[in-house]
């Protein structure tokens, strides 16, 4: 109704005489005549409404209307034409999100910078949507601390839905591999603060991510899902992050290893049980050459079991090993070093989740120690992207790698996700 | 390598053995409402299953792999859209089956024709809750709308089936005439209430209220998707108290602790009702589950 009498102020003051002074002069009479005026399409107004109104209580009547409430729908078939009807806000923007993630430490050993601090680990911003028929674009743009806080990107591929063969499909660009079940998880979106020793010390720190292509072939196999992934991507040395400093400043040599083009794949069966239970188990493989001219070889195994108990409680077990192998150059020995997590996570209802987890790893191959811990985990929901979490863990770390060595140590996480914006993941 | 290859050929002529023993259509709803109207139109030309248990709430379905291989084979997909199940997306990405991604001849988007209510105006932002900025999704819970979604699935049925399309025609007009019977017996029923105030736990009953002629009074949730607390649910009792409200109209998969301290608070009645086919023995089909939801909905008006 405000718009419509600011409509008609607007015309008013266009078709409003140009001498004020005239105007002045005539200024009560003008008053009334537009009072009238607003009064008049005021009533025109109220009579189109009820018109319609009426007209629209004439179609639930062709349709049977039996209620007093909205037009009951037609009993026609929609024609093959029929748009969607929703809010009528066109829009050719991508589904933007951004997710922030907090992290604040409380440590009981010395000499990481981020000890006893609260503050922003990561922020994300991504982007998303359909670019052409069966052609689906994500990019994941991220500042984090390691790069102090530089905008990189992350995540940038295009997805294939249809090519042609009954269940394959395909991406390219550069993704977060889809090795084992976290590593191709966002930290904002996994179920933990803390990314288990074995992904940040034998697959990278930051997530093992490559740029390439990648083809996924639902196998036809009747009642079970089974998919295979194979691909070759490229490694950089920028995106490996194979080196990075610990907490003395020290470079060292952690995750993956392998730059430039490798072969990777990975085959994913899942199982339901009955309709509430679901089995599911991986094996993921990825293979390159070393600057040093090593070779390496990761590959990873993976189970999770999934249990639905009503509407929000969920049980859910899961547990990953890799095994690192890195074979010298000069000597052709090969060195492995392995490391594993297994983790029970209940979800009563849609706002809390428990956890306990496992993790013991060693670090790749030259180097020496690892970490043993044992975690409990608490996450609190408040919205669908907005939760805060806090992480217990107890154990060894025998390295200075990425945290500060120390027996014994007792070490809580408070992690806050907030997020904003619409944003889907894929399947994991 | 040579592994790798035999593996890819033995695979391709799986697929074919499979596509060619696949005879009979097969529709795949996103919820077991859907997967009923699916049923009542598509009768014995069709399977259908739903992805989602009777006992989800169809925000928090947790997409699983095994739903990938239904998806993978289905002919139909029906779906609520408005942005309610979007944990579908990540399952028809993989799912390789062009004829049911968007665009495909047997995707049904069966929110399409609906007059939405509840579209937010403005900027809209997370301390809102979870706000659907289509509009509100929970339009099945109108069974007026079934016939909406009814539509949409014979329409889909008849692009992938077009030999049957008389008899899918058919099927959809008495399902229509059920509905219609239904709503004159529901709206009968309700009109006897003493009062036309409600209180849901969750935003998913504005369909049901405007097409019945009864109001939200408030709702338990103090924004979309955000857990109740203590202080809005005295505030909120209290006002229930004044205003002589009878009813708190729960969703049968809600947790009873909010809606019995309310009840606890004001002395109106906790009526928990099915809003999924299956969910309740009483609600095994999208009308019986209409009577389900008028039935108790009396009784703890009274």
């Amino acid at each position: 109704m405000r718009t419509i009498w600011a409509y008609i102020a607007l015309c008013l003051a266009i078709a409003a005489p140009a001498d004020p002074v005239a105007a002045q002069a005539s200024g009560s009479t003008d008053l009334d005549q537009l009072k009238a005026i607003v009064t008049k399409q005021a009533e025109t107004i109220r009579e189109l409404q009820e018109r319609l109104a009426k007209l629209e209580a004439g179609s639930g009547a062709d349709t049977g209307q039996t209620t007093d409430g909205p037009p009951v729908p037609a009993v026609v078939l929609p024609g093959p034409a029929r748009k969607a009807a929703q809010s009528g806000s066109a829009s050719a923007l991508p589904d933007i999100a951004v997710f922030g993630n907090n992290l604040g430490r409380m440590l009981t050993a010395k000499g990481e910078p981020s000890r006893n601090q609260f503050r922003i680990s990561e922020l994300e911003l991504a982007l998303q949507q359909r670019v052409a028929d069966g052609v689906l674009f994500r990019s994941t743009l991220a500042a984090g601390e390691e790069g102090d806080f530089g905008m990189g990107l992350e995540e940038g591929y295009v997805t294939f839905t249809k090519l042609g063969v009954p269940g394959l499909g395909g991406t390219l660009g550069k993704r977060r591999l889809p090795f084992g079940k976290l590593n191709p998880i966002h930290p904002h979106a996994a179920p933990y603060a803390e990314t288990p020793g074995a992904l940040r010390y034998l697959a990278d720190p930051d997530g093992l991510a490559g740029n390439g292509v990648a083809l996924n072939w639902l196998l036809p196999v009747p009642s079970l899902f089974a998919n295979l992934e194979v691909g070759a991507v490229q490694i950089g040395a920028s995106d490996a992050e194979a080196s990075r400093p610990d907490v003395t400043g020290t470079t060292l040599p952690l995750g993956f290893g392998a730059t430039g083009t490798v072969p990777m794949g990975r085959l994913w069966l899942s199982k339901a049980l009955n309709p509430s239970t679901e089995l599911e188990v991986g094996s993921s493989a990825v293979a390159g050459k070393a600057d040093s001219g090593d070779s390496v070889r990761l590959i990873g195994a993976d189970v999770t079991l999934k249990q639905m108990r009503g509407a929000f409680g969920r049980w859910q077990l899961q547990g990953e090993a890799l095994w690192h192998t890195r074979k010298d150059a000069g000597s052709r020995l090969p060195h492995t070093r392995s490391g594993a997590y297994v983790s029970a996570l209940y979800a009563p209802d849609q706002y809390r989740e428990f956890g306990l987890r496992y993790d013991d790893s060693r670090l790749p191959w030259p180097l020496e120690g690892g970490e043993r811990l044992l975690s409990l985990i608490w996450s609190n929901r408040m919205t669908e992207s907005s939760l805060w979490r806090l992480q217990l863990a107890h154990g060894d770390r025998t390295t200075d790698a990425l945290l500060p060595a120390r027996r014994g140590l007792t070490e809580l996480t408070l992690q806050f996700v907030w997020g904003a914006g619409s944003h889907s993941h894929p399947l994991q | 390598m040579r592994m790798l290859a035999a593996l890819l050929i033995a695979g391709a002529v799986a697929s074919l053995s499979v596509s060619a023993a696949a005879a009979e259509l097969r529709v795949i709803a996103v919820d077991t409402n859907l997967a009923d109207i699916a049923k009542q139109v598509a009768g014995d030309r069709a399977s259908v299953e739903s992805l989602a248990r009777p006992s989800d709430d169809p925000h928090h379905v947790v997409a699983r792999p095994s739903m990938i291989v239904k998806l993978s084979r289905a002919d139909v997909f029906a779906r609520i859209g408005m942005g309610l199940d979007m944990w579908a997306d990540a399952l028809l990405d993989r799912a390789g089956n062009a004829s049911v991604q968007p665009d495909g001849k047997g995707y049904a988007d069966c929110s399409r024709g609906l007059r939405a209510l509840d579209v937010p105006t403005g900027r809209i932002d997370p301390s809102m809750g979870d706000l659907h900025p289509e509009g509100n999704p929970h339009y099945l819970l109108d069974p007026a709308q079934g016939i909406l979604a009814a539509g949409n699935i014979a329409a889909a049925l008849i692009r992938v089936d077009p030999a049957g399309q008389a008899y899918y025609h058919s099927r959809f007009l008495q399902f229509g005439e059920r509905v219609k019977a239904g709503l004159q017996r529901w709206s009968t029923a309700l009109k006897g209430l003493p009062s036309r105030d409600v209180v849901p736990f969750h935003k998913s009953w504005a369909y049901f209220l405007a097409r019945f002629g009864l109001r939200e009074f408030g709702v338990l949730e103090p924004k979309p998707g955000v857990e109740p607390s203590p202080g809005h649910v005295g505030a909120l009792g209290q006002s229930i108290k004044r205003a002589g409200v009878k009813v708190i109209l729960c969703e049968s998969f809600r947790s009873k602790r909010w809606p019995d301290l309310l009840a606890g608070q004001c002395g109106a009645t906790a009526a928990f009702v099915p809003v999924a086919v299956g969910a309740d023995p009483q609600a095994g089909d999208y009308v019986a589950m209409f009577d389900t939801i008028v039935q108790r909905l009396v009784s703890a008006a009274r």
